[in-house]
C-alpha cells in the first residue's frame, strides 16, 4: 500500500507540473479535465448508437500516455516485477474510472465494464515486450521529404484509411455533409502531426534561411496534405458536383489550417505549445462552422509568419 | 580556420566557459579533454551556434554553421523514423542530393528499419554516417566513439584519418584518451573554462602521465 501510495502522489506531482507547464494551474486543469471528460459528456450524451462506442475508446485512449516503453523502462528499474505489473494496472483502473463512471450513469453497463476488463488486461500484460523487433517499418509515400509525414502517417494511418471509408459511405448514403467533414478531418489529422516540437539540432541543420525554411516546410506540408484528401475530394466532386464550391472551400480551409499550426510551431520553437495556442488552434479549426470567424487564419498567418521568421533567426 | 576569441559562456552563475581563445587550423584533428562538467559540449554548442556566447568566432566561412559536421553526443530520433528517413532529411536540410544512400552505406546499418529498434551504438553510426555525407570542410564530433563497436572504431579511426587527407578538420571530444592519441595532431586540455595546455603528438604521452597525476594522484593509497 506504501508503494501505490508514493507511486501516485510522485505521479500527481508530475503530472501537475505538465499542468502548470502548460500554462494552466494545476486546480484549474484538472476541473477543466473533470468537465472534458466526465461532465459534458455525461449531460450531453448525444443520442447516436456509436457515441458509447467512441466514449469507450477514448478511454482507452486515455491509457496510451501512459504505455510508452521508455517510461514502462524506466519503471521496471524502479520497481520488481510484481510492483510494476501492479502499479500499472492500478493506474490504468484509475485512468479509466472516470470513463466507467459515466457509461454507468448512462447505463451502458456492459461497456463500462468491459472497459475496466480492457485497463486491467494492459495492466497484467505490461510487461510485455512491445518492441517493434520484427515488424517491418511501414512504407509511406512521404518519405522522400521526411519527417513529420512519413511519421505522422505511420501513427494515423488507420484513421486515415477509416476517414475514407466514411467518405465512401457519405457517397454510398447521399449525405455530402459526412464527407466533407471527413475530408475536413483528414485535414486536422495532417495539423497534429505538427504539434510535436523537434529537437533545436533537427531545425539547426538547415542550411536555409528562416523565410526559405518555412516556405520549404509548407510547401511539402501542403502537398502531402493535398495528397492524402486527393481521393476523398476527387470521389465527392464526381458524386455532388453541385456542391464543388463547398470542396473548394474545405480544401483551403484545411491547407490554411495547416499554415497556422506550422507558423505557430516555429514561432514557439523550441518550447511546446501552451494552452494559448491550444485555444488558437482550435478555434481556428472551429472557425468554418462560424462564417464571420471563417476568415481569421488570414490575417493570423501573416502575422505568425513575421514572427516565426524572427524567432528561426536564432537557430538558422 | 576557426578562431575562438575570448569565448565565455555561463549558466546562471556558474561559469562554463570564461574567455577562451583559440585558433582551430585548418586541415589538423583536434581533440579536447576534461572532466564531466568541463565544457566540451557547451564548446562544440557554442562554435556551431546551438548556444549564444559572448566573444567572437571567425572564421572565412560563413555562415559557419552550415560548414559544421556536428555530431552531438546526445541524439534525438523519432521513433517511426527509418533509417533511411533520418539520412534523407539530413541531406535535404543541407541541400545534399545525395543519389543511392544505400550503396555507401560504410556501417552497414539496417537503414530500412526503425530507428526505435536500432542499439544505442547503431544509432550513434547512423548519427555519424549522415554526418560524413556532407561534404563540409570542418567536423565536430562529440564523443564519437562512446557505445560503438571495436570493428566500428577501427571505422571511425580510418574515417578520421581519411578526412584529414581530404583537407578536413576535425576537433572532437573523448573520454578515452587512446582514441585521441591514435588520430589528434593536437590535444587540448579543458579546465576551469579554457584550455590549460595544448600539447602536440610529441607531449601527448607526457600530458597523460600529468592527467593521471592530477586526477589519481595519491588516491589509491588511502586504501590502505
Amino acid at each position: 500500500m506504501e508503494i501505490i501510495q508514493h507511486y501516485f502522489s510522485w505521479q500527481f506531482k508530475l503530472f501537475s507540473r505538465s499542468i502548470r507547464h502548460f500554462g494552466l494551474p494545476p486546480v484549474v486543469g484538472y476541473a477543466l479535465l473533470a468537465l472534458v471528460v466526465m461532465v459534458l459528456p455525461a449531460v450531453l450524451w448525444p443520442q447516436k448508437t456509436y457515441f458509447p462506442w467512441l466514449y469507450l475508446a477514448a478511454g482507452v485512449l486515455a491509457m496510451n500516455p501512459f504505455r510508452s516503453d521508455g517510461r514502462n523502462e524506466f519503471l521496471k528499474i524502479c520497481y520488481s516485477k510484481r510492483e510494476f505489473l501492479l502499479l500499472r494496472t492500478v493506474e490504468n483502473l484509475l485512468l479509466v474510472l472516470p470513463f466507467s463512471l459515466v457509461l454507468l450513469i448512462r447505463r451502458q453497463f456492459l461497456l463500462a465494464l468491459g472497459l475496466l476488463i480492457i485497463a486491467f488486461f494492459r495492466g497484467i500484460t505490461a510487461n510485455w515486450n512491445r518492441k517493434r523487433m520484427n515488424l517491418p517499418a511501414l512504407p509511406t509515400p512521404f518519405s522522400k521529404r521526411p519527417f513529420e509525414f512519413a511519421i505522422g502517417f505511420r501513427v494515423s494511418f488507420p484513421l486515415i484509411l477509416f476517414l475514407y471509408y466514411v467518405v465512401l459511405m457519405a457517397v454510398i448514403h447521399d449525405n455530402f455533409n459526412l464527407g466533407i467533414v471527413a475530408t475536413y478531418v483528414v485535414f486536422i489529422t495532417c495539423m497534429v502531426y505538427y504539434c510535436q516540437m523537434e529537437p533545436e539540432y533537427y531545425v539547426w541543420l538547415h542550411d536555409a534561411q528562416p523565410k526559405q525554411f518555412l516556405f520549404q516546410k509548407l510547401k511539402t506540408a501542403a502537398i502531402y496534405a493535398f495528397s492524402l484528401v486527393v481521393v476523398p475530394i476527387v470521389a465527392l466532386s464526381v458524386f455532388f458536383p453541385k456542391y464543388i464550391g463547398f470542396l473548394v472551400l474545405a480544401v483551403l480551409m484545411g491547407l490554411l489550417n495547416l499554415t497556422v499550426v506550422i507558423l505557430l510551431r516555429y514561432t514557439e520553437f523550441p518550447k511546446p505549445f501552451h494552452i494559448g495556442d491550444v485555444m488558437l488552434l482550435a478555434a481556428c479549426v472551429i472557425c468554418p462552422i462560424y462564417p464571420p470567424l471563417a476568415l481569421l487564419p488570414i490575417p493570423l498567418t501573416f502575422y505568425l509568419f513575421g514572427k516565426a521568421k524572427k524567432n528561426l533567426n536564432n537557430y538558422l | 580556420m576557426i578562431q575562438l576569441v575570448e569565448i565565455s559562456k555561463a549558466f546562471g552563475s556558474h561559469v562554463v566557459l570564461d574567455r577562451l581563445s583559440f585558433t582551430f587550423e585548418d586541415n589538423k584533428v583536434y581533440g579536447i579533454v576534461g572532466k564531466n562538467g568541463s565544457g566540451k559540449t557547451t564548446l562544440f554548442h557554442c562554435m556551431t551556434g546551438l548556444e549564444s556566447c559572448k566573444g567572437e568566432i571567425v572564421s572565412e566561412r560563413r555562415p559557419l554553421k552550415n560548414h559544421i559536421g556536428y555530431l552531438p553526443t546526445e541524439l534525438f530520433f523519432y521513433k517511426l523514423m527509418t533509417g533511411m528517413e533520418y539520412v534523407q532529411f539530413v541531406c535535404n536540410a543541407r541541400n545534399q542530393k545525395i543519389e543511392n544512400i544505400a550503396a555507401r552505406n560504410i556501417f552497414e546499418l539496417p537503414l530500412n528499419d526503425y530507428i526505435s529498434t536500432y542499439s544505442t551504438g547503431m544509432k550513434k553510426k547512423l548519427a555519424l554516417f549522415a554526418i560524413l555525407l556532407q561534404d563540409v570542410p570542418y567536423y565536430i564530433f562529440d564523443e564519437p566513439f562512446n557505445g560503438i563497436d571495436f570493428q566500428s572504431s577501427v571505422l571511425v579511426f580510418d574515417i578520421i584519418k581519411a578526412l584529414k587527407q581530404r583537407g578536413k578538420t576535425v576537433i572532437m571530444s573523448s573520454h578515452i584518451y587512446t582514441t585521441l592519441t591514435q588520430t589528434c595532431d593536437e590535444i587540448c586540455l579543458l579546465e576551469d573554462g579554457n584550455f590549460k595546455q595544448q600539447v602536440l603528438k610529441a607531449d601527448f604521452d607526457a600530458l597523460e602521465k600529468s592527467m593521471h597525476q592530477e586526477i589519481v594522484g595519491n588516491a589509491l593509497d588511502l586504501l590502505g
